[in-house]
């Protein structure tokens, strides 16, 4: 038995022993007029109470982080083969697919930024001409003369 | 004198429970069937609202139940682009928004629509210096302020903060709600999840473009699994029969699932840039042509969490008070989980009315001759 399986088991015999415990002082706690569906609620609250525990221990465990890697990749692997498939058909029928549509719009958004920094700069400029004119303003009206 | 507790009454009391625990369960049986008619016909909101600008898919709604603004500089409610933004004004009494209204601010909330494939290439700098600064610039001429006040809430949050950071200028109070600002605390399971070594995010938003609205509405489920996938569903057959209770848990749910796909290059920033690499509260963030430094908010901030929330723990909103210049600061902690930060009871009763009194000490009264509000309307496609 490897070392992971026996990690595993000794997981899940924790999760039972939690359950039991949890149980077991429940059951000592119960008084013999309570109701038996007042009980029964006391009893799954602490089952559900160490079920919960025992989830989130688990959802942190390197097993579930690789296992949630490893099916991610493989959903996005195949949906990858999918594309690539559809596009190769596409284009062998000379239809327009979806990474064309990417491709022209990462184009569109590329001369977009180019022409905004552009404009940013001209900004800049303008503003650092207009900030001349008002020094050379506020000079000539201090000298007394026109600018 | 009490009656002693021998055998045969214990029976008896027995006997009679386990009658009525079946006969409850006969009428919620028979309440079953119109369950799902009261599925269909809930409600999505609670005060009357306007769209009063568009920007593609993007609409700022103009809240105008209220009897009128008593203060001046308006207020801006931003959403996550995660879910839809009816959970700020759920239904009458479980509404953020109705609180302030209420109180005479002028309210406007954000909603950024559903994104199509078309809108995946959209990153925080187009939302955040493009859609946001516009919107901003628009209420400012609108309301004729020179700052409005801005309510971040989840993910929104982040971005209010961020959108503070690089223009101050136009912020005159931010009001943050469950905002993940420092992304440090390893405890956290979605903080785990998104780790590199687990999580390629780049290999996801390539191939998927936005991320999928069910793919994030899994991931929301596994957080609490045994909590979503058994208590839930057995808290509702229990009080089936409690029409208050299941008028809440419809609208709720319907809410919940209500989830929209997001950006994938926005998804891949916040993924990257803060989940992964915590840039945020290093001074690293870059948006667009700017890098992001939480020391240049000044305006007063009011930072709010939930002790409960399991998606934005408060380890990651607590340390922003520290990274910002503001001198009037403030945090409020309730006893309440991420959406019931917004809805609960506790954050109706103590929350919401302390926050809009933090707000209103903050505000400067509005004129008589506007008070009546502004009423112009744009839009740009």
């Amino acid at each position: 038995m490897s070392n992971g399986d026996f990690d595993q088991m000794k997981q899940f015999g924790q999760l039972w022993l939690e359950m039991l415990s949890r149980s077991g002082s429940l059951f000592g706690q119960m008084k013999p007029g309570e109701p038996p569906p007042e009980a029964a609620r006391q009893f799954r609250g602490a089952v559900f109470k160490s079920m919960a525990d025992q989830a989130d221990q688990f959802m942190r465990s390197e097993t579930f982080l690789q296992a949630m890697k490893q099916s991610l990749d493989a959903a996005l692997n195949f949906q990858k083969q999918y594309q690539t498939m559809l596009t190769e058909f596409r284009h062998s029928t000379e239809g327009v697919a979806s990474t064309d549509i990417d491709a022209a719009m990462t184009l569109l958004r590329q001369m977009e930024s180019r022409v905004l920094d552009r404009l940013e700069n001209l900004d800049t400029q303008l503003q650092g001409i207009a900030e001349r004119l008002d020094r050379l303003e506020t000079d000539a009206e201090t000298s007394g003369t026109k600018p | 004198m009490t009656e002693p507790n021998n055998g045969h009454s214990t029976y008896a009391d027995w006997t009679t429970q386990v009658l009525e625990e079946s006969l409850a369960n006969f009428r919620r049986m028979v309440r079953l069937p119109f369950f799902w008619q009261r599925a269909q016909r809930v409600r999505k909101g609670a005060m009357a609202s306007e769209v009063v600008y568009e920007e593609g898919k993007h609409r700022l709604l103009h809240y105008t139940g209220g009897d009128g603004a008593r203060f001046r500089t308006p207020l801006l409610f931003v959403f996550a682009l995660v879910n839809r933004p009816y959970i700020l004004d759920l239904k009458p009494g479980k509404s953020v928004v109705e609180h302030f209204v209420r109180r005479g601010f002028d309210t406007y909330l954000v909603d950024w629509g559903v994104p199509t494939d078309a809108d995946k290439f959209l990153t925080l700098d187009d939302y955040v210096n493009g859609s946001m600064l516009n919107i901003i610039d628009f209420l400012r001429e609108r309301c004729d302020v020179p700052q409005v006040n801005v309510l971040g809430y989840c993910m929104g949050g982040t971005m209010s903060a961020i959108f503070t950071a690089l223009h101050q200028q136009f912020v005159r109070n931010l009001i943050l709600l469950a905002a993940g600002i420092d992304f440090s605390d390893d405890d956290s399971l979605l903080l785990k999840w998104t780790k590199p070594q687990y999580f390629d995010v780049d290999a996801l938003v390539d191939v998927c473009g936005n991320v999928p609205a069910q793919y994030l509405q899994s991931i929301f489920l596994l957080l609490k699994p045994i909590q979503n996938l058994f208590e839930k569903p057995i808290a509702l057959w229990e009080r089936m029969d409690d029409d208050q209770f299941v008028d809440d848990f419809l609208t709720m749910e319907t809410w919940l699932q209500d989830n929209i796909p997001v950006p994938g290059e926005v998804f891949r920033e916040f993924v990257k840039y803060l989940y992964q690499q915590n840039r945020l509260v290093k001074g690293q963030l870059p948006v667009g042509r700017h890098t992001v430094q939480l020391r240049n908010i000044t305006c007063p901030v009011l930072n709010v969490m939930a002790r409960k929330d399991d998606l934005v723990p408060c380890s990651q909103t607590l340390p922003f008070n520290d990274l910002v210049s503001s001198t009037d600061r403030k945090t409020m902690q309730l006893d309440a989980g991420h959406i019931g930060l917004a809805v609960g009871s506790k954050a109706q009763t103590e929350l919401w009315p302390a926050a809009v009194d933090w707000l209103a000490q903050r505000s400067e009264a509005a004129s008589a001759d506007s008070a009546s509000g502004p009423a112009s309307s744009a839009s740009i496609d």
